[in-house]
């Protein structure tokens, strides 16, 4: 099977919010506010890193 | 001495929830299936068991137990940590492939993060059930 690096950012990230958002919080709102801030971050902050380290090398 | 009164004002000793705790050590989200939260428990099930499917698809490698080796040992107790998910991969024979790429260490990392979030579902499984939690 083929993964890319982006499929396997944007995997990582989805499995580890939705464990994060549905152990962190208290009602389902909370969970699903904070698991998707939790992927954002993860997702953005990871790709935004490529990039920095392709424009450093 | 102290009195009766005294005595009782002192908080109960909170016994371990050992099912629950169990369970969710076996397997990703099975203290939350124990404690009847069948929603959660299956969305932990789903995205753990995911997760470490995709660390073998990958072809990641489990870390090996070597004491003289600190990095390898914790990688090893992380690993560990994934349940019987770790336990039916060991022992269907999965091997990696003798070839590294930048994918199977994607996957080592896969199986790995699946056994600490494996750690989060148990503290959480432990929280509901002594009632710090719903």
């Amino acid at each position: 099977m083929f993964f890319s690096h982006l499929m396997a950012t944007f995997l990582f990230a989805l499995f580890t919010s939705v464990v994060f958002g549905v152990t962190s919080k208290h009602t389902d709102r909370e969970r699903l506010l904070y698991g998707a801030w939790v992927f954002a971050l993860f997702f953005l902050i990871t790709f935004g890193a490529g990039w920095f380290m392709y424009i450093l090398r | 001495m102290p009195s009766k009164e005294a005595a009782s004002d002192q908080p109960a000793k909170a016994e371990l929830p050992v099912g629950p705790v169990l369970a969710a050590c076996l397997v990703p989200g099975g203290g939350h299936f124990w404690l009847h939260r069948w929603g959660r428990g299956a969305i932990l099930l789903a995205s753990v068991g995911a997760m470490f499917v995709s660390g073998l698809l990958m072809q990641g490698r489990f870390f090996q137990l070597e004491p003289a080796n600190i990095v390898e040992t914790l990688g090893f107790l992380g690993d560990v940590c994934s349940g019987l998910l770790f336990v039916v991969a060991k022992l269907a024979g999965y091997q990696t492939l003798a070839s590294a790429s930048p994918i199977a260490d994607y996957g080592t990392k896969f199986l790995l993060v699946a056994g600490l979030l494996n750690v989060l579902c148990v503290l959480d499984a432990y929280d509901i059930a002594v009632g710090n939690k719903d």
